[in-house]
């Protein structure tokens, strides 16, 4: 069943004020956390975070579609090992 | 580029598919279909030379013809081959800042005080950005994001990563608490 839209996202606290307090301050840092249970909330939008998957942290760099998501989605905590190939990275 | 990035695997001949020497290849490619542009393909030794020629698709895999194989007892010899070509097959990346993977694969990384901190094994993407998954000496794995606040230069000549001091103290304090 879905959360109740009158609750609001649920977020941790102590990331929130985290959060809030490297944007206030402007320097790039990345934030770390183990809270991949939080919701990815529009001030969120252009910061990075290390999110926890167990082992290591996973550098997720916040963009407005992955608002609504939460952290732990894009820290995967099993290992999957692809092929490069032809793949391409782009510095961005 | 070390000698032992010069091959890249792009795919794999899984089975033998019907009586007519057709077999099953599984693609490794970001567009899959790119597989049959990379001609001539080769087995992992550089011995055997491969023509594939798309015949068609089944179960997400494509079914392709080899050149000299005319029956299935031959595809079945080709089983479980893993297809490869050379580096320099790949077409020139003509977008700034955009590199391949198998040439990031393998550089050193140090930080803006030229300290040497490990090498990349693999660059990643779960859905938030591309990230450089890195390998200390005392092999522990830590990773980067591939931006330009955490990458100050991707320096291929030299075989080397500089990283900004915000992503080097990113991997140094590794156990900060909350």
């Amino acid at each position: 069943m879905a959360r109740s839209v009158w609750k609001g996202p649920f977020v941790d606290g102590y990331l929130l004020k985290k959060a809030d307090g490297v944007r206030a301050s402007g320097r790039k840092e990345i934030i770390k956390t183990w809270s991949r249970r939080s919701t990815i909330l529009p001030q969120f939008v252009g910061l990075t975070f290390g999110v926890h998957n167990g082992k290591k942290f996973i550098p997720v760099i916040v963009s407005e579609n992955m608002i609504g998501h939460k952290f732990g989605e894009f820290s995967p905590t099993r290992t999957f090992w692809g092929h490069g190939a032809d793949k391409k990275a782009k510095k961005g | 580029m070390t000698a032992a990035t010069d091959k890249l695997c792009v795919g794999m001949i899984t089975k033998a598919h019907g009586i007519k020497g057709y077999v099953c290849v599984h693609s490794y490619c970001e567009n899959p279909s790119d597989i049959f542009d990379y001609q001539p393909l080769t087995n992992v030794a550089g011995t055997q030379q491969y023509k594939l020629k798309s015949v068609g698709t089944v179960r997400g895999m494509f079914v392709a013809s080899v050149n000299g194989i005319a029956d299935r007892n031959d595809a079945e010899m080709l089983a479980k081959t893993e297809l490869y070509i050379n580096r320099d097959q790949l077409p020139d990346v003509d977008e700034d800042d955009t590199f391949y993977v198998s040439d990031l694969a393998g550089l050193t990384v140090v930080s803006e005080t030229t300290a040497v901190l490990g090498k990349i094994v693999a660059v990643e993407n779960f859905g938030a950005g591309d990230i450089l998954e890195c390998k200390s000496d005392d092999y522990k794995t830590f990773m980067i994001p591939f931006t330009d606040d955490a990458i100050v230069t991707v320096d291929l000549e030299n075989d080397r990563v500089v990283i900004s001091n915000m992503a080097e103290s990113f991997i140094r304090d590794e156990g900060d608490s909350e």
